[in-house]
């Protein structure tokens, strides 16, 4: 079989340069997108090519960044606009091959084997897409290029992101030449904690690695080990195949609160919304869900506390209302009375065969209906139509929440 | 005291109250075997405060003593290298010798004081039923299948015994299923004419319970409920759960219905819950043109098997449970079975030609999108 030919394409600063696009007043200038560091939001998303020359990065709190570079424009997320422009470059990568798989908002898997013939070499297919992305959005797009999905991916992250050219080629052939001499932190699937551990037995490079036998890494961490060793020397089996994205094993929900919360009522009304927001979410899916799983994270830094755990449900359902009780009884089980920070959920085991029983008398569907009755009203009058009642009380969250998406403003 | 006994014999009256030995327990006194000598009997006992079990064999020594054994005394028993076993019992300090052949156990036994005696309820002044072993373990076995193990809904945990008029039966049901088996016989009444029996009883009483035809009586005496066989007692306590009116689930008509050959059928579902996925094992179940069609269809891969059946009424396609099908084809021994539809939404019923009396319900399932 030939070699197959897949890209990588990463949007620069892809938040940042959409924001740049739509307003070109802001062209040459440092921009940062960030929430509202009033409510604990003020994370540093995307920072432009120019705010990053300052040293500001992904990550940082708005405050750092506002140090680093004082005169920094920093930008409200409007998550949809970000959606849409996602969607719009797929739709244009969609004219070269249909073998794509969105891997983030701002990173697509692209598979362009045995297209040669019609588009011409590999690196001219590369150089118009990075033209059309530039000239029909505004976006620099950066591709790396690779005979799997890992190399495209380390050709991107450690080399077309850095070259001007904004594009570079790995092979298994001069895989082992580029990579060998990086630290271990660029290799894909090495995090912070897996680079200590490697460190520890004196891994610095992806060369270390790539010398280790491939035994021994499996004997200390398993199938982890293996996948990593395979990662150092460039092999992956897997594919761009367009199907395997569709299957969606859960649906989740995770907020930082706007303040510490330390009351168990005011804690119990944000997980009530939130178990809603995940049950809605699992219903517009055609689903329902088995298992729930609830995420704590302590207030203080100093002494990290939290837990996350879960715990099936009697039977597999996407109501708030059958799901809140194994919520509650997680959190009353697991709480540890110190104040909350931030607070997740979320439903797996999700399934579109829902068994059937009898009522014997009692109305059990209620619940079911009259969820399925919101999500119309909801879908046709605005989210904020219609809510329960305790969402007006303190430290409820729900009409901070609504008009966002994945916690930032839409 | 010195008692030499059958070893065969003594494990199996063992074996049999062992089924009643709780897990675990905050009593200590009852993870214990009760030996209670009298003068022509020695009588096993043990409970978990839900059931009681007790079994008896034959002595001839004329003495009598209560001890508490521990229940490690079944383990040895089963390993035990001789025919015969002595059983040397200090009534001073409880210590117990066990011996025979090469083997020598010295066990610690306890005084049986605290022992809660609370299921003996033989001296009931009401009529007892009396019933054929054989026959009252396979129509608890037709049934006892179908509750819950579940404790979200604790009057599910139970098989409910009813009898009304001349009427007597049981029911089960998980609330996805129900199997109800009715008896047309007037001897057949117990005085409260309800008892929910928690269907983990059930089950241990099923394994007591022999293939072979004696007789075994029945008696009920407030919350308790008792079999009383050849040699063995077993006593159960009832569930107070108030049991909700099943009637109301049972539809008149059919809108199809199928007769097919029970064990093609079984075969069938098995084969196609080996491709079935998630919880509820779904698989597509196709009536058309006198055809019954399993279909599964997953990320594994696919099946589809086509079984020739006798049909009446409409064609229906549904999704069902495999678990719950093949539940019911595996414990009915008759080689007919029909199925009835009733739409959409409706039960799935088996019935059997040779028992009227006997219904089982499963819900389909429904697919969301």
């Amino acid at each position: 079989m030939g070699k197959k030919v897949i890209f990588l394409a990463d949007m620069e600063s892809f938040y940042a340069s959409v924001e740049t696009a739509r307003n070109p007043s802001l062209r040459g200038k440092p921009v940062a997108v960030c929430g509202d560091p009033a409510l604990r939001h003020g994370i540093i998303l995307a920072a432009s090519r120019e705010a990053k020359a300052y040293g500001i990065k992904t990550g940082q709190p708005a405050w750092e960044a506002k140090r680093m570079c004082p005169w920094v424009v920093f930008i409200h997320p409007s998550m949809q606009t970000y959606i849409d422009y996602s969607i719009r470059i797929t739709r244009i990568f969609e004219q070269f091959s249909d073998r794509i798989l969105p891997y983030s908002i701002d990173e697509q898997f692209l598979d362009l084997t045995g297209l040669e013939n019609i588009f011409g070499s590999p690196h001219k297919i590369a150089a118009a897409l990075i033209e059309l992305v530039w000239e029909e959005t505004g976006i620099r797009c950066r591709i790396g290029m690779g005979e799997n999905p890992l190399q495209a991916k380390m050709a991107c992250d450690c080399f077309a992101k850095k070259t001007s050219g904004a594009f570079f080629e790995l092979s298994s052939n001069n895989y082992a030449f580029y990579t060998r001499p990086l630290p271990i932190k660029s290799l894909f699937g090495v995090g912070h904690r897996m680079e200590r551990n490697l460190n520890r037995i004196g891994v610095r490079t992806i060369g270390h690695l790539a010398a280790l036998p491939r035994k021994m890494l499996q004997r200390r961490w398993g199938v982890n080990g293996e996948v990593l060793w395979l990662n150092a020397h460039g092999i992956d089996y897997s594919t761009v195949d367009p199907d395997t994205a569709h299957e969606q094993k859960g649906v989740g929900h995770t907020a930082t609160l706007p303040r510490d919360y330390r009351r168990q009522q005011e804690i119990e009304l944000v997980l009530l919304e939130m178990t809603e927001e995940v049950c809605a979410r699992t219903r517009r899916l055609g689903k329902i869900g088995a298992t729930v799983h609830l995420y704590c994270k302590g207030a203080d830094f100093n002494n990290p506390t939290g837990f996350s755990r879960q715990k099936k449900l009697p039977e597999s359902t996407a109501t708030a209302a059958e799901v809140f009780p194994t919520v509650r009884t997680l959190f009353r089980q697991h709480w540890n009375r110190m104040p909350v920070r931030a607070v997740g959920i979320s439903l797996t085991g999700l399934t579109v065969y829902s068994q059937l029983k009898f009522s014997f008398g009692s109305c059990y569907r209620q619940e079911e209906i009259l969820a399925k009755t919101v999500d119309m009203v909801r879908e046709r009058f605005g989210k904020t139509c219609l809510f329960r009642a305790s969402s007006l009380k303190p430290g409820a969250q729900f009409l901070q929440r609504a008009g966002k998406i994945g916690g930032h403003d839409s | 005291m010195q008692i030499l006994l059958n070893a065969e014999h003594f494990k199996s009256c063992l074996e049999i109250v062992e089924k009643a030995l709780p897990a675990r327990s905050t009593m200590p006194v009852i993870s214990n075997i009760l030996l209670d000598i009298n003068n022509d009997f020695l009588n096993f006992s043990a409970t978990n405060l839900e059931m009681f079990i007790k079994s008896r064999m034959d002595y001839e020594g004329g003495e009598s003593g209560k001890i508490l054994l521990p229940p490690k005394i079944v383990d040895i028993m089963r390993y035990f290298p001789t025919d015969k076993v002595t059983l040397d019992i200090n009534w001073d300090n409880y210590r117990i010798n066990v011996s025979g052949g090469s083997a020598n156990f010295h066990l610690y036994g306890s005084n049986p004081e605290d022992y809660p005696v609370t299921f003996d309820i033989t001296s009931s002044q009401k009529k007892p039923i009396n019933i054929d072993q054989k026959k009252l373990k396979s129509i608890i076995k037709s049934v006892v299948f179908a509750a819950s193990n579940e404790e979200t809904r604790p009057a599910f945990n139970g098989v409910l015994l009813s009898s009304h008029e001349n009427t007597f039966s049981l029911t089960a049901s998980d609330t996805y299923r129900l199997a109800i088996k009715e008896l047309k016989d007037d001897k057949w009444s117990l005085d409260d004419n309800h008892s929910l029996v928690p269907a983990r009883s059930m089950r241990e009483l099923l394994r007591i319970l022999g293939e072979h035809n004696a007789n075994i009586l029945i008696l009920r005496e407030k919350n308790i409920l008792a079999f009383q066989l050849e040699g063995v007692y077993f006593a159960t306590r009832l569930l107070e759960e108030k049991y909700p009116d099943v009637s109301g689930v049972i539809p008149n008509d059919y809108k199809t219905r199928i007769i097919l050959g029970r064990k093609d059928f079984e075969d069938t579902i098995n084969r196609a819950s080996l491709l079935a996925e998630g919880k509820n094992h779904a698989v597509n179940i196709i009536v058309n043109n006198n055809q019954l069609e399993v279909k599964v269809s997953g990320q594994e891969g696919s099946m589809e098997e086509m079984l020739p059946v006798v049909q009446d009424g409409e064609d229906i396609e549904l999704f069902a449970n495999t678990r719950f099908v093949s539940d019911v084809l595996k414990i009915i021994e008759e080689q007919k079975i029909i199925v009835d539809f009733h739409g959409d939404g409706g039960p799935l019923i088996f019935r059997i030609d040779e028992d009227p009396g006997y219904l089982y319900l499963v819900l389909p399932i429904k697919k969301l999108n």
